[in-house]
């Protein structure tokens, strides 16, 4: 593969650089890698950039970029030489959990929907390194995936009014947490045992956009 | 507490449905899921500062849908912005748009305003608030930042910052306008353009901080729905539901969103969208 090709739209201050518009792994690093190349490059024109799914939205400060032609070329020039930069590896974070009982209330049910025990279950949700989609919805909701399919579940019918910051849960090939205590409809099957978002921190959020993860049970 | 330089220049009394600090907003916390939050309409919220000579970024307060007091503890130089309501220092009636001298143990009184939705109140040296990633703006929902991540109550103490800047000056007219301008978005196409702009929408009662809805007459055409993956999304976007119904992304909207985007309007026009108000009839110019 020689590079790699992405549609660029503008949109009043707002550059949108879409690879795909999929859920889907593959792509979704290419978004971490324009990503990342662009924040090494420290451009003054760049306000913050947001990684999702298939698309990197930039935020521009416009006094400080010629016009939109000098953004576009930036963005070509990293994408043309982009396998190079694709394959850097990250370390693996590794997020102890408690899974089951008052921490996860749906774990039980998972279990029984797919006809398996509740260590079983654990054991196939802790067996796999996830891919940090994005972060989004609420401060500090970490989407994750892919989730093997066996236990692959929809989300609840009607969405939970609270569901405590931490909490693990499952929907469908993703799995990822809560931030901050919210309603959600996710499958809750644990609790990270750290608080993984603060936003006293700097990062406020222990992962961040293209992470590694591996969830690991935690002594109860 | 050293940042502060007195004990609190004033109390709140009434405190009205949603009255928050904010300043101009965060940057640099989306990628973590959390939204800019700061002013809803920038004009009003910079003129409120340029009147009392601060930084244009100072903290100012934020009153939502009026009926608001507070008592002064010591002498201020303050400035009412925004929606076109009675405002009353003790029993005199003071004038919007202007620099006012408080004196200590007096009452600041704003009504429900007639014309408007939002005022602002801006301090000499900017209202303290909490400060996260680099913004004292409030963030309700994620219970951070400013007036301690909640709306203002009755009986807190409100203190004051150095954030001066150079010189005064005076703003233009309060003007509303429910012809929205807006630029095209990533999902518009002709089928959408034209359900849109044959027709008016009102701005539901259901609008707040994160996110404006405006109903329309005409059902959404089955045919104009179309599921998109989620992307980012900031303040300014329309967004389409299922329904038709219009999710407008407000300041402390949710940082992506799973519907299409089929316009954008830019700060200003947000500002004139949210000052309008719940019950406010609007058409679309694209």
């Amino acid at each position: 593969m020689n590079g790699m090709s992405a549609r660029i739209t503008h949109l009043l201050n707002y550059v949108y650089v879409t690879f795909c518009e999929d859920v889907e792994i593959e792509c979704n690093k290419k978004v971490h890698m324009l990503d990342k190349s662009l924040q090494k490059r420290k451009h003054e024109w760049i306000i913050e950039t947001v990684p999702s799914y298939g698309t990197l939205a930039i935020v521009v400060d416009k006094d400080k970029v010629k016009d939109e032609g000098e953004i576009d070329e930036e963005i070509a020039n990293i994408l043309k030489k982009a396998d190079v930069e694709i394959n850097e590896e990250r370390e693996i974070l590794e997020l102890e959990v408690l899974y089951g009982g008052e921490y996860g209330p749906d774990l039980k049910p998972v279990a029984e929907e797919k006809g398996m025990e509740e260590d079983e279950v654990v054991k196939i949700h802790t067996s796999k390194v996830y891919t940090c989609y994005m972060l989004g919805f609420t401060p500090g909701f970490v989407y994750l995936g892919d989730v093997d399919e066996r236990i692959r579940v929809e989300r609840l019918k009607i969405p939970r009014t609270l569901v405590p910051a931490g909490s693990v849960g499952l929907a469908g090939k993703q799995t990822g947490f809560y931030g901050i205590n919210s309603p959600g409809g996710w499958r809750i099957i644990g609790r990270l045992k750290e608080k993984a978002f603060d936003v006293n921190r700097h990062p406020p959020s222990l992962v961040k956009p293209g992470d590694r993860v591996r969830f690991v049970r935690a002594e109860q | 507490m050293s940042e502060l330089n007195n004990e609190g220049v004033a109390e709140v009394e009434l405190p009205g449905i949603f009255s928050t600090i904010q300043d101009k907003g965060r940057v640099g916390g989306r990628r973590y899921g959390i939204p800019s939050s700061g002013a809803l309409d920038v004009r009003s919220y910079f003129a409120a500062n340029k009147l009392v000579g601060n930084a244009i970024n100072a903290p100012a307060i934020e009153v939502i849908a009026g009926n608001f007091s507070i008592i002064f503890k010591n002498y201020a130089e303050i400035a009412i912005t925004g929606a076109r309501c009675k405002a009353y220092l003790d029993n005199n009636k003071v004038e919007l748009d202007k620099c006012i001298d408080v004196d200590k143990g007096s009452r600041l009184l704003l009504s429900i305003p007639e014309y408007g939705f939002i005022n602002y109140i801006a301090v000499r040296g900017g209202f303290w608030g909490e400060e996260v990633l680099s913004s004292r703006s409030t963030y309700v929902p994620g219970r951070f930042g400013g007036s301690w991540g909640r709306a203002l109550m009755s009986n807190d103490i409100l203190s004051t910052l150095d954030m001066t800047g150079n010189g005064y000056s005076k703003p233009s007219n309060f003007e509303l306008s429910s012809r929205i301008k807006v630029k095209e978005g990533f999902h518009l196409n002709e089928g959408i353009r034209e359900w849109m702009t044959r027709q008016k929408f009102i701005i539901e009662a259901e609008s707040d901080r994160m996110g404006y809805r405006l109903s329309p007459q005409f059902e959404l055409p089955s045919s104009l729905h179309k599921e998109i993956v989620t992307i980012p999304v900031f303040p300014g976007m329309i967004q389409l539901t299922k329904s038709g119904e219009l999710v407008v992304v407000n300041k402390d909207g949710q940082t992506t969103g799973g519907y299409q985007v089929i316009g954008v309007m830019n700060e200003e026009e947000l500002g004139n969208l949210v000052q309008l108000g719940p019950g406010a009839e609007v058409e679309f110019i694209i």
